[in-house]
C-alpha cells in the first residue's frame, strides 16, 4: 500500500454507516483503503465474539498506519484501547495487540521508523509505547488481560501500603480531624487503580484535554507538537528530550482541534478549531504569520445546502494537505468542519498565507478524509459522508429512502478537486439494519468536537 | 458564592462600602474566606491573556509602566489595581498595551492570602513579584491588601513591586510568562490532594515540572514548602526525577534569605507554627538545557 494514507478511514466507515463491525460490510471493495477497513472490522467481529456484547460496538475513534507496509493502529473509545493490526498481503487485517491506556487516547501517530506509537490522551498526557508489546504472544490479549511487560513510567514508585498522608499537624479543623480518625480505623481500603503493566513511557503532559499531535523534523531535529482544548500549541523536543519545551504558539482564543504541517513546507503549521479563522504559524519561533477566513465560506456552504440556515461558528474537524503533483508549486490545504456538507480548499501561497480556492459541496456532512499520496503527488481524496443525518445537522435524520453515498471520491488536479465517478463506491451496502438505540448514539460519536467549546456564563464555582 | 444569603449580603456590603473611597485600611479576611480547594481541571470563569505579549501588566504595576515622551503627567504611583480594566485585555491590541520597564521575575503560585508576597516585596524592591491564586475571593483579598499597603506607604514606592491576579497556573502559566522569564517560583503549602486518584491535581508533577522549567531561566530556583511529609517526598521525587532540575544543597538552602521568609511569613506557615507542626523545605535549581 506504499504511502497510502488511511488515517481515520475506519472512523469514516463506521461514521457513514452507523456503528461498525457486524452492521455493514463492503461486498466488493474497489479501493484498497476500504478493503482494509472492511476486513479489519470483520476479523474484529469474529475475534472478539462475546466482547462485542461487553462493549456494545467499540467504535474506532482514530486510526493511523505505519509508514512501511505492515501495520495499522486504531483507537477504540469505549475501552480506551490502542489496537494494532497486521496487514496481510491480501489486504486483510489481523489484530495482534490490544492495550488499554490509562485514559482515552485522542490522537495517535507512529514514529518515522515505525517502532513506536505516540498517543495523546484526554487527560493531557502523551505516552510512547512500542508498536508491538515485547514478548508478545501474537494472540490478541483480552480487554482485561493485557500483555504484561514492565511499566516504565518515569513516575517515582509510591509505597502501596496505606498510611494516611495527613496527620494531626497537617489538619486543623475539627471536622477534618474526625475524618482522619475515621480513616485510621478503616481497614478495607479500596484498591487504587494500578497503572497498565505494558511498557508505556510518559513523554510530556498538558493540564488540558489534548486534541491533536504531530511529529516533525526540522533542521535535523525532531519535535513533538501538541494542541489542547485550552488554546495552547506546545512545541517540545522529540525523543528522548521530550521534557524540554521549546516554545508555544499562542494566540488562539478558542479550543484548537486540528494541526497540519504541509509535507515539504515543514516550517509552516496550520491550526484550526472553534474559531472563525485558520491560523498559519512559523511554529518554531511561535510567530503567527497570518490568519485565513473560514466562517464566511462555511456560512455560504451551509446556506447552499439549506437556504434557511443561520450562521454558525465553525468547528474544524480536519485539516489535510494535498499536492496535485511534485512539480506543482501549489500546496492545497483541505479543511472539513463538523456538520457541514462541504470541503474547503485553500492554496498555501509563497507568502505563507492561505487563499480560498474552492468549496466542494458534498451530499452530506463531511466526516473524515483520506488522501492517497504516492511519491509526493496526491492522486485521490476519499471523503466519508454522513448518510444518516441531514446535511447541516448533527442530529436530525435524513429521509432514508433517498439514497446517499457514504463515500465520495475526488481527484486532485492542478485545478483543485473534482468529483470522480460516484460508482467507485457504489459497492458499499447495508447488511442488516442499525438499531434505533445505536443510531441515537451516533451524533455523540460523530460530532464531539463542538463539545470542546467552553460554555459561556457557566456559574462560578467558589 | 457559597454560604447563607446573609453572609453573602454582608460581604457585598463590606466590599461596596468600606472598600471604596480610598481607604488605607487593610481588608478583613473574614469577608474573603473561601474553601481551601479548587478544581484545577474545571474551566472556571478565568481571564487570561492569549499570550504573554497580550498581557496588560500596567494596572498591576502602575509605578513600573514605561513613560511615553508625550506623557506630561506621570502616572500616580499609588494608582490602584483596577481589576475591571484587566477584563478588557482581549480588546486591547498589542500596541495599546503599555509596557513595563521590567518583566515580572518572581511568581508565587498559589499565593493564598499573600503573606509571602507582602513579606518579600520590601526585601526585593527592584524585582516585580506576582502572586497567582485560583480562588477568586482570596485573590481579591490580596489585591485589596496590596492596594491598602501601597496607600499606607505613599511616596516610598513600597509594595509597588507586588501584585496578585486570579489564575489557574496549571493550565495557563505559559500565557503569562515567556521562556526563561522568571528567576524564582514559590510553591508554598500547596493543596496536598491526599487521595491517589487526585495526584494529577497536585501542583508538582513530572509533566508540570517541564512548564516550570520553561518559564524559569537556567540558574533560577523553585522553592517548595509543605507541612505534609508525604507531599514533600512527592515534590522532591518529582523534581529530582526531572532532568531540568537539581536539588539545592541544604547549606545553600539555609543561606537563602527567601527560605526564612517562606518559613515564617506565609499565612499557612504561621498556622503550622501555631499548631507546632513540621515544615519541610526543598529548593530546586533549573539546569541548563542539554545540547541536541
Amino acid at each position: 500500500m506504499g504511502n497510502l494514507q488511511i488515517s481515520e478511514s475506519a472512523e469514516l466507515e463506521e461514521a457513514a454507516n452507523g456503528p461498525p463491525a457486524k452492521k455493514r460490510k463492503l461486498s466488493k471493495a474497489s479501493d484498497e483503503v476500504e478493503a482494509q477497513v472492511d476486513t479489519k472490522e470483520n476479523t474484529n467481529a469474529k475475534k472478539r465474539g462475546k466482547q462485542l456484547n461487553v462493549f456494545e460496538s467499540p467504535a474506532v475513534i482514530t486510526m493511523e498506519s505505519s509508514k512501511a507496509e505492515g501495520h495499522v493502529i486504531a483507537v477504540t473509545g469505549e475501552d480506551k484501547s490502542i489496537r494494532v493490526f497486521e496487514v496481510a498481503s491480501n489486504g486483510s487485517l489481523k489484530q495482534v495487540s490490544q492495550r488499554a491506556m490509562p485514559k482515552r487516547p485522542c490522537a495517535v501517530v507512529i514514529t518515522d521508523d515505525d517502532s513506536t506509537i505516540i498517543s495523546a490522551d484526554k487527560f493531557g498526557d502523551v505516552y510512547a509505547l512500542p508498536l508491538l508489546p515485547e514478548e508478545t504472544s501474537a494472540e490478541a490479549p483480552s480487554a482485561e488481560e493485557d500483555s504484561k511487560t514492565g511499566s516504565q513510567t518515569p513516575e517515582p514508585a509510591a509505597g502501596r501500603f496505606f498510611k494516611p498522608a495527613a496527620n494531626e499537624f497537617t489538619i486543623h479543623s475539627v471536622r477534618n480531624r474526625k475524618a482522619l480518625e475515621n480513616q485510621k480505623r478503616q481497614t478495607n481500603w479500596p484498591k487504587e487503580k494500578t497503572d497498565p503493566t505494558f511498557e508505556h513511557n510518559l513523554l510530556l503532559g498538558h493540564v488540558s484535554m489534548l486534541t491533536d499531535l504531530l511529529l516533525t523534523t526540522r533542521n535535523g531535529r525532531k519535535y513533538i507538537i501538541t494542541a489542547d482544548r485550552d488554546e495552547h500549541i506546545r512545541i517540545s523536543r522529540g525523543m528522548p528530550q521530550t521534557h524540554i519545551i521549546e516554545g508555544f504558539c499562542l494566540g488562539h482564543t478558542e479550543f484548537i482541534s486540528r494541526l497540519c504541517i504541509p509535507a515539504g513546507r515543514d516550517d509552516i503549521l496550520v491550526s484550526g478549531g472553534g474559531e472563525d479563522e485558520l491560523y498559519i504559524w512559523d511554529w518554531l519561533s511561535g510567530k503567527l504569520l497570518s490568519k485565513a477566513a473560514l466562517r464566511n465560506h462555511v456560512d455560504s456552504a451551509v446556506r447552499d445546502a439549506s437556504p434557511e440556515a443561520g450562521s454558525k461558528k465553525p468547528t474544524v474537524s480536519g485539516i489535510y494537505h494535498a499536492k496535485a503533483s511534485v512539480q506543482d508549486s501549489r500546496d492545497l490545504i483541505i479543511v472539513s468542519c463538523e456538520a457541514v456538507p462541504a470541503l474547503f480548499v485553500y492554496c498555501l501561497t509563497a507568502q505563507k498565507t492561505l487563499e480560498h480556492h474552492q468549496t466542494v459541496s458534498l451530499p452530506g456532512n463531511a466526516l473524515s478524509v483520506a488522501i492517497n499520496t504516492v511519491g509526493g503527488a496526491s492522486q485521490m481524496l476519499v471523503v466519508s459522508v454522513d448518510c444518516i443525518h441531514k446535511p447541516n445537522f448533527a442530529k436530525e435524520r435524513r429521509d432514508q429512502t433517498v439514497p446517499c453515498p457514504s463515500l465520495v471520491a475526488l481527484s486532485i488536479t492542478d485545478k483543485g478537486l473534482s468529483e470522480v465517478s460516484p460508482l467507485l463506491f457504489a459497492a458499499v451496502k447495508d447488511e442488516g439494519a442499525v438499531s434505533e438505540k445505536e443510531l441515537a448514539k451516533l451524533p455523540n460519536l460523530l460530532y464531539n468536537i463542538e463539545n470542546f467549546r467552553k460554555r459561556e456564563g457557566a456559574p462560578e464555582e467558589e | 458564592m457559597a454560604g447563607p444569603a446573609n453572609k453573602r449580603q454582608k460581604r457585598e456590603e463590606y466590599k461596596s462600602t468600606s472598600r471604596t473611597d480610598g481607604t488605607t485600611e487593610l481588608p478583613k479576611k473574614k469577608f474573603y474566606r473561601q474553601r481551601a480547594h479548587a478544581n484545577p481541571f474545571s474551566d472556571h470563569q478565568l481571564t487570561y491573556p492569549s499570550s504573554p505579549d497580550a498581557m496588560n501588566w500596567g494596572p498591576y504595576y502602575p509605578a513600573f509602566v514605561q513613560q511615553l515622551p508625550e506623557d506630561n503627567a506621570p502616572t500616580e504611583p499609588s494608582e490602584t489595581v483596577d481589576v475591571s480594566t484587566t477584563k478588557d485585555d482581549s480588546t486591547l491590541t498589542t500596541n495599546q498595551i503599555r509596557k513595563l520597564t521590567q518583566d515580572v521575575e518572581v511568581a508565587d503560585i498559589g499565593c493564598g492570602f499573600g503573606g509571602l508576597l507582602v513579606a518579600l516585596a520590601p526585601k526585593l524592591p527592584n524585582t516585580l513579584l506576582l502572586g497567582m491564586e485560583i480562588r477568586m475571593q482570596v485573590s481579591e483579598y490580596v489585591q485589596e491588601r496590596i492596594k491598602a499597603l501601597r496607600a499606607q506607604n505613599p511616596g516610598t514606592g513600597l509594595y509597588q513591586n507586588a501584585a496578585c491576579l486570579r489564575a489557574n497556573t496549571m493550565k495557563f502559566l505559559p500565557n503569562f510568562f515567556k521562556k526563561d522569564q522568571l528567576s524564582k517560583i514559590f510553591l508554598c503549602f500547596p493543596d496536598p490532594h491526599f487521595k491517589a486518584r487526585k495526584h494529577k491535581a497536585r501542583i508538582v508533577s513530572t509533566t508540570l515540572n517541564s512548564e516550570y522549567a520553561y518559564v524559569v531561566r537556567p540558574g533560577g530556583i523553585v522553592y517548595t514548602i509543605t507541612d505534609v511529609e508525604d507531599l514533600h517526598n512527592w515534590m522532591v521525587q518529582h523534581f529530582e526525577a526531572h532532568p531540568s532540575f537539581e536539588r539545592v544543597p541544604e547549606d545553600e538552602q539555609e543561606a537563602d534569605e527567601c527560605v526564612q521568609v517562606m518559613r515564617t511569613e506565609t499565612e499557612e506557615g504561621k498556622k503550622v507554627e501555631r499548631n507546632k507542626g513540621p515544615k519541610y523545605v526543598a529548593l530546586f535549581r533549573r539546569k541548563e538545557d542539554p545540547p541536541w
